[in-house]
């Protein structure tokens, strides 16, 4: 024995895997596990790892606040990358009217998050962070690169679930990261939401 | 009328100290195992472990016990009342209690884990409204509440 306690063996990581959802009984939509439920494989592992890159690098305000102020401005950046995703795929015309309806209705949803972080920020005094005005400002490399590879419909729906998938591994970064339970409340309501978009963006074929 | 769930989230709130509207940014109670939040936090997890396992949803009932025998408590779940009218109504109500309780839970990690499962109740919801011919996001802040409408 050498004396030394041996160090306690690693606890589950805060994004451990979760348990797989339960079989369909009769599933149209395509088997595909819930983002949060599952063992990441490889793309979401390296889409996970972009949204903690994006989280680790605060915004010249928000560096020095930390907290809450920080974590809010790092999720309404996210949201107005999202939602400046989807104005991209709106203006390039490529979903075609069959997926119209649902792209208005998920953009508006996604409208209403941008709108709901910063009235909150403003709330407290908090400036909000400039959304992007051109695809160079977009931080996430991956959804940078998926703006600039939209060619056809296919690219279209992938871009729109690959923010999805995102946004969730953001928010639910988030959630461990706030403390004020209205912080919380808020970014589970977004987080919900977002799950529910790559839900029906992945029914779209 | 006072519900079973209202009475335990008032009381663990309490517990933990954690509940009020007007709390700050600052560190919250203590955060380690056995402690008094993490006893508060095992008795969230067990609720919510309650319908999960009325819901039919294995594997998520699988993490909550491991995340509660992490926080070094015992897996105790307490009758979650009648069954929810159908599946959907079932992961609705998981959406709220998580939406509810995440607030509620003292230990930062914790919180992570249980976001996912919020967002894994949540998936199931909008695949069974999307399968149903509803609209499977039927609200931008979703918290698990329904509009009549949107109903499958």
């Amino acid at each position: 024995m050498s004396g030394v306690a041996p160090l306690p063996r690693p606890e589950p990581s805060a994004s451990a895997p979760l348990p797989r959802r339960e079989p369909p009984a009769s599933a149209r939509l395509p088997r595909r596990e819930p983002p949060a439920g599952a063992p990441l494989p490889r793309r979401a592992f390296l889409a996970s790892g972009a949204a903690a890159a994006l989280l680790a690098r605060p915004s010249p305000a928000a560096a020095q606040a930390g907290g809450d102020q920080d974590v809010l401005t790092r999720a309404l950046r996210f949201e107005q990358t999202t939602l400046f995703a989807y104005d991209e795929v709106g203006r390039s015309r490529l979903l075609g009217r069959g997926a119209g309806a649902r792209f208005a209705h998920l953009r508006a949803h996604e409208s209403s998050h941008v709108a709901a972080l910063a009235k909150t920020l403003a709330g407290r005094g908090w400036t909000a962070p400039p959304p992007p005005a051109r695809v160079d400002d977009v931080e996430v490399p991956q959804i940078r690169a998926a703006i600039d590879g939209l060619r056809d419909r296919s690219a279209a729906l992938s871009l729109l679930r690959e923010v999805e998938e995102l946004s969730i591994e953001v928010h639910r970064a988030a959630l461990a990261a706030l403390r004020e339970p209205q912080h919380i409340q808020l970014v589970a309501r977004l987080l919900a939401a977002e799950s529910t978009h790559l839900v029906a963006w992945r029914a779209v074929r | 009328m006072v519900t079973r769930r209202g009475l335990l989230a008032a009381s663990v709130a309490l517990l933990a100290g954690c509940g009020s509207d007007d709390a700050g940014p600052e560190e919250r109670a203590s955060e380690r195992p056995g402690g008094i939040s993490s006893l508060a936090d095992v008795a969230l997890l067990n609720d919510a472990l309650a319908l999960e396992r009325r819901a039919g949803n294995a594997r998520s009932a699988a993490l909550l016990e491991r995340l509660i025998r992490r926080a070094r408590g015992d897996v105790h779940p307490l009758d979650p009342g009648p069954a929810p009218p159908d599946p959907v109504t079932a992961q609705d109500e998981l959406v709220a209690l998580y939406v509810d309780y995440l607030p509620k839970l003292s230990e930062p990690r914790l919180r992570g884990d249980v976001g996912g499962l919020l967002a894994a109740a949540a998936w199931r919801g909008a695949e069974l409204r999307e399968r149903a011919g509803g609209e499977p996001a039927p609200a931008a802040l979703f918290d698990g509440a329904r509009p009549e409408e949107v109903r499958g």
